[in-house]
């Protein structure tokens, strides 16, 4: 289901008072300028007002030149003309100016409220959906808002107020003859509704198909090379070929339906016209009303029916925005999962002695993770963590650093539960190194800076050289101010990792958590990039995820993880001769040619 | 703007120009008709109010409203010319540009880039859809309606031509104003949003990053610096619009002013000029916006289809980088044996104009006989794909030869050439549909047992079954409801299932672990004996059962051996060995 289409349902499904809330929590961002909105209103009147007496103006000189036939009555309205003129201007632009003013600030501040309150969520809120998910849609989300204030709100005020002031007029001039008015309105909206209720289901349709058809063009054209290798090319024309026939033929529906309504609402345009000429001639005919009155009453039913239809036409938008802006306000109301307790002081200096005690652990309430795990780190230990995929390593580094909080048991570093203090002064002292290098788009230094605002030139400088980046860093073309598209797209996979070892080690860290750094790396890259990561651990309490045990061998204590729970614990040692789960999974690597081998060596 | 796109788009249309000289047609009387309008509202009040002739009131409406309708009819035919015309336009480019990418080598794919291809057939197309469709519906009225009002009032009010003349200026002005200053600054806007909508993005992907090193402050500050700039940026067009709007308003009102005391002053020294006259010029005024109206809204879109079939263009003329010879040597397939050589071949990427760039492979001679399994081992970068690249010819050796079977590959048929050959690319690619399909991607008529055993081998089987409708479970777009190392497997399943001669898995289990690597390799042995397996790898124990295991460097072999010789002899194979799988076998791994 689309975005749009799921919000049409939610809407539909009534609820609104919710509908109502969401409006007016919307339009709080606008009603806190209260001074320069009621200006802007007022303005709008006036605009209005100055659209209204135009055409009373030109049936007022209709008058003059077919009554009085006087050259200085007309020489006044002429004035006249040129002050609603100035009126017009005067009030148009001001209001404007405040409108863009107010819902630029607007969409600034609802920005920013939203950007902000993300930064508080805890990554549970993150994993919900996929990132690129959650993206595209907040970046519709506050497009579609942004339309609505920059050009919705100018647009139903101003539609609204003129058609107000125009009717009001009219009434005055003769009741009669607004009645037919009305009832061309009346026509026109029908007729315009009748035909967005074909062309809207068509539309979507219509969109529903196209996203078909660019799904499979995206999925071909990114597997292209395995059509090529699989000699499918005709196959793959041929699914094409179908779906976009498809598109284009009920596209063409669905455009045919809204292109008619514009020649519709002309022709009801001219009926209303003709109506008024020929009702009204026999009016003025009989001396019911006068010439310049109905000359007056054709301009004001020909400008009152734009506004009207403009507000039909921005229905879809209001709507649009509502529904984005429930979405919006739905994340600013998520709070935070895993929150500070008010009394939470800041984590002292890590010394890196951790102690996990019957830990339990769920991502979601009732699927247990991890069971019953115990162990304790020594300052300074390395231990690593095996096992298979999905077994638990990950999640274990997650609660220690506390990115999610635990069900039952306790941990503690230095002594101190981590859900007692503050997650930042505990964060801050663990540095880690993910399998996945993420790097920020800017320069080398920005991103070796990002580990502690105010490391200077130097530390970060250093760091790069014993992380053993520096070499590569300085054949950029900017050496160290080269700057970093698109999170680092110019650098190798083995590269990126090695800044991201020297970005740790700028931090000055207290305790280390490296997530399997290497495994995406040739062989002389990872030695080098091992050869980092041993100077980075010196001396700190280091946790090793490891996909590839070699890398943990030497560790003080490794813990095989099996669904969630420690299986083996021990020095690799230990563990071979154990010949339990960790030597399988360790002689499993050699499998076959083992004989082989040793013979040789 | 560079007309000779249009051109070329319209010879798209060729068969149908009838159609276009109709919809100019029904144009030309549209606008007759909407002209006529404001005249005869100028005779009904001249000669039936006036006159006090109801009859001729009556008369004269009904003139209007045949007007009315005609003009009406007449719109919504054209409507039909332009939806079809435009959803042709759209699919026949859509069909061309996916047969030209069809056509398309690897070469091609790498320089124009998949996702810039899905752009060009996407939006562009999307574009030059509106573009056709804006042009017949509403481009067209413009110049019809403007010379249309000219000759009318020329006609019926001669003396009010120079307010006209003076409004059409002053609109023409402050559209050129618009497209001058107002525009620029709308799509410098639409940049702030991507600049603002891509700072999102960033922190969103980092947010583990973020929080390890608790900057989200800084992340604020800076996404306050972002949207900052596009608030001041978004505000700049308002503003001018905030002068120009008002501007025009404000200029027809003067306009309407002077229709009436111009005009009322003649009426009333009776040059002959009507009071109808008066007030249809003022009807005029408002057609008079019409056109202006018309290029303001759509002019942006011509502009912008005009870049969109630029990009169009560049793929349907691009030539394809690899093609079939004109004299090709036949081949039967069940006779082939699959033994591969490569006699002296160095290989580079060609650039744009086909031309080849920077050398990565130099001077490889390997023979591969069938049934062997010959191992690829070296660093990222030393031209292992680029050199299995050149068995299914997805580029052309630049100097030296590949030969299967004694035939150089370039002398064979594209098509029979890659039957031979069953490939597992770096990237796993699968595509929707069901998993069978998957698997018989290669020969769609296979039978369940091929196709079983291919899955079997490929230890794909297991999971496969675990899903609920086995083999006609979903798969979805990308394979994206599999993980990386289901989907290798069920990539090394759709090798295996064509039965190919010649094998080639290019670091095909890197996400799959080292027990089930092992089931994959030694089913591949079994089931695959005859053909001949080329397999690049990243990890020494995916080589280490080859017959033989070829370690580059830099586009060069440096080394061909058993891993026993090579552990023996080579210093670098050595070192990789160290690294990898380390001392273990000294430090507890054997006793």
């Amino acid at each position: 289901m689309t975005a749009k289409e799921e919000a049409t349902v939610g809407m539909k499904q009534g609820n609104l008072g919710e509908m109502k809330v969401t409006i007016m929590r919307l339009l709080s961002y606008l009603t806190i300028y209260q001074f320069r909105l009621s200006g802007a209103i007022i303005l709008m009147g006036g605009f209005a007002c100055a659209m209204g007496i135009l055409p009373t103006l030109m049936g007022a000189a209709t008058d003059i030149i077919a009554g009085s036939r006087s050259l200085e009555e007309l020489q006044h309205i002429l004035i006249f003309f040129v002050l609603d003129a100035v009126a017009v201007w005067i009030c148009g632009h001001i209001a404007q100016r405040l409108l863009s003013d107010i819902s630029q600030d607007a969409l600034y501040h609802l920005r920013n409220d939203l950007f902000t309150h993300m930064q508080t969520l805890s990554l549970g809120f993150f994993d919900r959906q996929p990132i690129g998910e959650l993206m595209s849609r907040l970046s519709n989300d506050t497009d579609v808002i942004d339309q609505f204030f920059s050009n919705g709100i100018q647009q139903v005020l101003q539609s609204v107020t003129t058609v107000i002031v125009l009717t009001v007029i009219m009434v005055f001039i003769d009741p009669f003859m607004t009645l037919l008015v009305y009832l061309a309105v009346i026509g026109l909206i029908w007729i315009s509704g009748a035909i967005a209720r074909i062309s809207g289901p068509a539309f979507e349709y219509m969109q529903d198909q196209l996203g078909e058809l660019n799904g499979y063009a995206e999925e071909r054209l990114a597997g292209q090379k395995v059509t090529i290798a699989y000699r499918q090319e005709e196959s793959s024309t041929i699914g094409f070929l179908s779906l976009s026939e498809h598109v284009a033929k009920i596209g063409g529906k669905a455009e045919f339906v809204a292109l008619t309504s514009m020649p519709a609402t002309t022709i009801i345009a001219n009926l209303q016209m003709i109506l008024l000429l020929v009702v009204g001639g026999a009016m003025v005919i009989d001396g019911d009303i006068k010439l310049g009155e109905m000359v007056a009453f054709l301009g004001l039913s020909s400008s009152i029916s734009s506004p009207l239809s403009q507000i039909f036409s921005e229905y879809a938008l209001i709507m649009n925005a509502i529904a984005g802006a429930s979405r919006v306000f739905r994340i600013l109301d998520e709070k935070p999962v895993v929150a500070d307790k008010p009394d939470a002081k800041p984590m002292p200096p890590i010394t890196g002695d951790v102690v996990f005690q019957d830990v339990d652990f769920a991502y979601v309430p009732g699927r247990t993770v991890l069971r019953n795990n115990s162990f304790h780190a020594l300052h300074g230990q390395v231990f690593g963590l095996c096992g298979p995929t999905g077994a638990g390593k990950s999640t274990i580094i997650n609660i220690l650093t506390r990115y999610y909080d635990i069900i039952s048991g306790s941990i503690k570093v230095d002594g101190v539960g981590i859900d007692t203090v503050r997650q930042d002064s505990l964060r801050s002292q663990i540095a880690q190194v993910l399998q996945e290098p993420f790097l920020f788009s800017g320069t080398i230094i920005e991103n070796l800076r990002y580990a502690r605002e105010g490391a200077t030139d130097d530390e970060c400088i250093n760091a790069a050289r014993q992380a053993g980046a520096y070499e590569f860093i300085m054949a950029q073309p900017d050496g160290f101010q080269t700057f970093l598209t698109d999170g680092g797209a110019n650098l190798s996979q083995g590269q990126k990792q090695m800044l991201t070892i020297a970005r740790a080690m700028v931090a000055h860290p207290r305790m280390l958590i490296l997530d399997e750094a290497t495994s995406n790396v040739d062989t002389r890259t990872e030695k080098l990039i091992q050869n980092g990561l041993l100077h980075l651990q010196e001396g700190k309490t280091s946790f090793i995820i490891a996909h590839r045990l070699s890398t943990i061998r030497h560790a003080d204590c490794i813990l095989v993880i099996n669904q969630g729970e420690i299986i083996e614990r021990g020095t690799h040692t230990e563990l071979m001769d154990k010949k339990g789960f960790y030597y399988n999974l360790y002689m499993s690597q050699f499998r076959g040619k083992l004989s082989g081998i040793t013979g040789v060596t | 703007m560079k007309v000779s796109n249009y051109k070329r788009l319209f010879t798209l249309f060729y068969g149908y120009r009838y159609w276009f000289v109709l919809s100019i047609v029904l144009n030309i009387i549209f606008v007759a008709g909407a002209l006529a309008i404001p005249a005869l509202s100028a005779a009904l009040i001249d000669y039936g109010i006036l006159e006090k002739d109801f009859g001729n009131v009556l008369d004269i409406g009904f003139l209007m409203l045949i007007a009315a309708l005609i003009a009406g009819v007449c719109q919504i035919a054209n409507a039909s010319i332009a939806v079809w015309a435009s959803e042709y336009c759209a699919h026949t480019l859509r069909k061309q540009t996916f047969e030209k990418i069809q056509t398309l080598s690897f070469g091609n794919i790498d320089r124009f880039r998949a996702s810039d291809l899905l752009v060009r057939l996407t939006t562009d197309i999307l574009n030059v859809k509106t573009a056709v469709m804006q042009t017949i519906m509403n481009l067209m009225q413009a110049p019809l309606l403007l010379i249309g009002t000219i000759i009318i009032l020329f006609y019926t009010a001669p003396s009010l031509m120079w307010i006209m003349v003076l409004l059409l200026i002053a609109f023409t002005i402050s559209l050129i104003v618009y497209f001058i200053i107002v525009e620029p600054q709308f799509s410098r806007k639409q940049e702030k949003v991507d600049g603002v909508n891509k700072a999102l993005r960033e922190t969103l992907t980092g947010i583990r990053v973020v929080k390890a090193f608790v900057r989200q402050q800084y992340e604020i500050d800076k996404y306050r610096n972002a949207t900052e700039e596009l608030r001041i940026t978004a505000l700049r067009p308002q503003h001018v619009m905030a002068y120009l709007m008002p501007t025009v308003i404000a200029i027809s009102f003067l306009g309407f002013g002077g229709v009436y005391y111009f005009g009322g002053v003649e009426v009333l020294c009776n040059t002959g000029l009507q009071i109808g006259n008066v007030t249809s010029a003022a009807q005029y005024i408002l057609i008079l916006m019409m056109p202006l109206l018309i290029i303001a809204i759509v002019l942006p879109f011509i502009t912008q289809a005009n870049s969109s079939l630029t990009r169009i263009f560049e793929i349907l003329d691009a030539t394809p980088e690899i093609r079939d010879p004109p004299h090709l040597v036949p081949i039967t397939p069940s006779d082939m044996k699959g033994r591969v050589v490569f006699d002296n071949v160095s290989f580079a990427y060609r650039n744009e104009k086909g031309e080849p760039e920077g050398e990565v492979l130099h001077d490889i001679n390997l023979i591969a006989e069938p049934g062997e399994t010959i191992g690829f081992l070296g660093a990222t970068g030393c031209g292992k794909t680029s050199l299995i690249s050149l068995i299914p010819r997805f580029y052309d050796v630049t100097k030296g030869k590949v030969t299967i079977d004694g035939i150089d590959v370039r002398d064979m048929s594209q098509k029979s050439l890659r039957s031979l050959i069953g490939i597992c690319l770096q990237e796993p690619v699968l595509f929707s549909g069901t998993i069978r399909q998957s698997v018989t991607f290669g020969s769609p008529d296979m039978t369940d047992d091929e196709m079983l055993i291919a899955s079997e081998a490929a230890d794909a089987h297991g999971f496969v079954m675990n899903i609920p409708e086995e083999y006609d479970g979903k798969v979805a777009r990308r394979g994206a409801n599999f993980s990386g190392g289901q989907r290798q497997r069920l990539s090394i399943a759709r090798a295996l299932a064509v039965r190919p001669k010649v094998l080639i898995l290019d670091d095909s289990t890197s996400a799959c672990d080292v027990a089930t690597e092992a089931r994959i390799q030694d089913a591949i042995t079994k089931n695959m004996k005859d053909a001949t397996k080329f397999i690049v790898a990243q990890r020494i124990s995916s080589v280490i059962t080859a017959d033989r295991i070829v370690l580059m460097d830099q586009g060069r072999i440096i080394a061909t051996g058993t891993h026993a010789e090579l552990l023996a002899e080579n210093s670098l194979y050595q070192e990789i060995y160290e690294s990898q799988l380390g001392a273990g076998l000294h430090s507890g791994g054997i006793e």
